[in-house]
């Protein structure tokens, strides 16, 4: 049987050459980025939060009560309050809050919440950026004179501002089934706050890449504008999209804790780290450190993997660092 | 309308009076000022200049690859195969970029898309125009690429641009352009970025190719080394006109534009010892501020010459960048218009024939 499939294989080559593929620009920067201790350790501990936040969501599904929203109003057992950390049960590990609920579920909670508005608010901002940026840096004229105005527009008015405007803007707002006074109204002001950055580096990317002869070449084959650009110009840029996407989920991160911290940020009851710092801070004069350092360190040592990963990301995906 | 416009003859292409402005805050940059030529069918034309005669830009024109705004065609024709590529709508122009007219540059560094295989560009040019399926696209671009002369196309299919080598790229766009099998191959400073034995072969490699597809080529090069090998037809553009225009035999045996005479005594010669290479005094004109008359006067050794032997009230002295200078007042005040002085050889010099004598001594020094 294995002869038939090579023979099969050999015969088709014969009636068909085969092409053999080469390394593509992203297969050479999967090699060196595999190469590489440091992010392989912070995709390692990236990829832990992701479970744990999945770990989260499974737990939320499957053992928060029926009909409530997935807080831990039902669990409150005030003689559980505050007990330090210990090693004498994995639920108070990290210790409890005042309402005797485990520390460590909150912080797991919490990873899931973060990851979630990294996620969400990126997949609204890079898609946009990468999409003006590309039209402003590729018609250029009038294009580009408005889509610089609203980015410059943007970019004027202090992104935390905007968000509490946005915040109390769309309280108790509900469309499409998105609550926009809630989390989805977290992830659109996020998204829209955050696209600046990447639409600016795209837009200057566009405006080098679309002077390159391959460019001049795809016209001179009697290739259109839009071909042109969804082909030729944007496969050559998305890389600042995916290191923006990196990056940006670390900005998003620590905007919903800054967010949460002052209460603007995810509703009440939902544990997140933003608001395990809020709840912590009076508490600290009272020795009571467990909850303050437990979403301190979760979202340091997240934040750190992330910002590391995207770094080495950007340096595995510059040519101009290749065989470096 | 379409008759009407048809032209006769058995030229491929045919530009007559090509003017292409470019309008920029500074003023009006005239880059192509009447400009008329004719590709041969099968046959090819080399443009040869320096760096900013208009050369490019005559040969984007035809394409209209320039960026319009601020490049404008102010008037004249162009026909391709008799029609009138002007009239064109930005649709049917796309038609023939690839289509009837393939175009390959200077650099293949750049020429190809980093991320896309060599194999799927040419294979993405032949869909364009052919309608076929993927497979059937596939299989000519392999056809093409063992056509420009590249080794195992089966996997040279597979490979990404930066995988090759400058020559093997400029083939691969060699055979993107053909994709289409056009009748008209533009190539714009096509071995400029190569080594001096990779572009003997990719000059070998057109030629064959032109021999087994009939193909008209339009040259443009700034190298004589080239002209001598490939052209048939040859105009020598300088600040925005053609200056001469004759065969390439009759070109290398007996130039008769001051100007390119001045090319050819400054390129080294085999045998010729101990002599330092001379140079064209000064330098390019601006091309927002050209001079009166002839724009080759300033840097001209026949007025210099011919303004010796004549009575001073024919004469005017004029500043150049080298200092002042007396010219014949002809040469400063009237533009000499591209003439026929022998047959099958026009130039634009009031004093072509001086110009002749003048370049006569260092002929026969060569042959000695």
């Amino acid at each position: 049987m294995t002869m038939d499939a090579i023979q099969h294989q050999t015969s088709a080559g014969g009636a068909e050459p085969v092409a053999q593929r080469g390394a593509s620009l992203w297969a050479d920067a999967r090699r060196r980025l595999a190469r590489d201790r440091w992010a392989m350790l912070c995709l390692g501990i990236i990829a832990f939060y992701v479970l744990l936040a999945l770990g989260g969501a499974m737990y939320e599904a499957l053992a928060a009560p029926e009909g409530g929203i997935p807080t831990f109003e039902e669990t409150i057992n005030f003689d559980q309050s505050y007990r330090p950390p210990s090693l004498d049960s994995l639920r108070n590990l990290l210790g409890t809050d005042w309402a005797g609920r485990s520390v460590l579920l909150k912080t797991v909670l919490g990873a899931k919440v973060s990851l979630t508005v990294g996620l969400m608010s990126n997949l609204i901002a890079v898609p946009l950026g990468l999409m003006l940026g590309a039209a402003a840096g590729y018609f250029g004229r009038r294009t580009d004179a408005v889509i610089v105005w609203l980015y410059s527009t943007m970019a004027s008015v202090p992104g935390i501002v905007l968000l509490i405007a946005m915040k109390y803007a769309f309280k108790n707002v509900t469309f499409l089934g998105l609550n926009l006074g809630g989390i989805h109204g977290l992830y659109i002001a996020l998204g829209v706050t955050a696209w600046v950055g990447t639409c600016r580096y795209v837009r200057a990317e566009v405006m080098k890449v679309r002077e390159l002869e391959y460019v001049l070449a795809a016209r001179a084959v009697g290739r259109g504008n839009v071909m042109i650009l969804l082909r030729h110009v944007l496969p050559n840029v998305l890389h600042l999209g995916i290191i923006s996407f990196s990056l940006g989920v670390v900005g998003a991160i620590t905007a919903e804790v800054t967010l949460s911290y002052l209460g603007l940020g995810v509703e009440v009851g939902m544990p997140s780290w933003g608001t395990m710092i809020d709840g912590a801070r009076m508490e600290l004069h009272a020795g009571r450190w467990w909850e303050l350092a437990s979403a301190v360190g979760a979202m340091f040592l997240l934040v750190l993997a992330l910002n590391i990963f995207g770094d080495r990301l950007r340096d595995a995906l510059d040519p101009r660092l290749k065989n470096v | 309308m379409m008759g009407m416009n048809t032209q006769p003859g058995d030229a491929l292409l045919e530009i007559r009076d090509l003017r292409t402005h470019f309008f920029t805050d500074d003023g009006v940059v005239k880059a192509v000022d009447g400009v008329s030529f004719s590709v041969p069918r099968g046959k090819t034309f080399a443009l040869v200049g320096e760096s900013g005669c208009g050369k490019s830009v005559t040969a984007f024109s035809i394409l209209r690859l320039l960026p319009m705004p601020p490049a404008r065609i102010v008037s004249g024709s162009i026909h391709l195969d008799g029609r009138d590529l002007l009239g064109l709508s930005p649709g049917q122009m796309r038609q023939v970029r690839g289509g009837q007219v393939g175009m390959i540059f200077q650099e293949p560094m750049s020429s190809l898309n980093p991320v896309f295989t060599c194999g799927s560009q040419i294979a993405e040019a032949v869909m364009l125009h052919a309608r076929t399926s993927a497979r059937e696209a596939r299989r000519r671009a392999i056809d093409l690429l063992a056509k420009v002369g590249i080794p195992e196309p089966a996997q040279r299919f597979g490979e990404y641009p930066h995988q090759l080598s400058g020559g093997m790229r400029q083939r691969v766009m060699i055979a993107m352009a053909l994709s289409c099998s056009p009748r008209l191959l533009i190539a714009d400073e096509p071995t400029t970025a190569l080594d001096v034995t990779t572009q003997a072969q990719i000059l070998d490699l057109l030629g064959d190719l032109q021999e087994r597809e009939n193909l008209g080529i339009l040259l443009i090069t700034h190298d004589l080394a080239v002209v001598a090998q490939t052209a048939h037809v040859v105009g020598v553009m300088y600040a925005s006109k053609i200056v001469e225009l004759t065969s390439a035999a009759d070109l290398f045996s007996r130039a008769l534009h001051p100007y390119t005479q001045g090319l050819f005594r400054s390129l080294p010669r085999l045998g010729v010892r101990g002599r330092r290479l001379e140079t064209l005094g000064g330098s390019v004109p601006n091309p927002l501020n050209f001079p009166t008359g002839c724009k080759f006067h300033p840097r001209c050794a026949t007025a210099r010459m011919v303004a010796r032997t004549m009575n001073e009230s024919d004469t005017v002295v004029v500043t150049t960048e080298t200092g002042p200078v007396r010219v014949p007042a002809r040469c400063a005040s009237q533009e000499p218009p591209l003439r026929q002085e022998q047959p099958g050889h026009s130039v634009a010099c009031w004093h072509a024939r001086a110009a002749d004598q003048a370049d006569a001594p260092p002929a026969e020094e060569e042959q000695q």
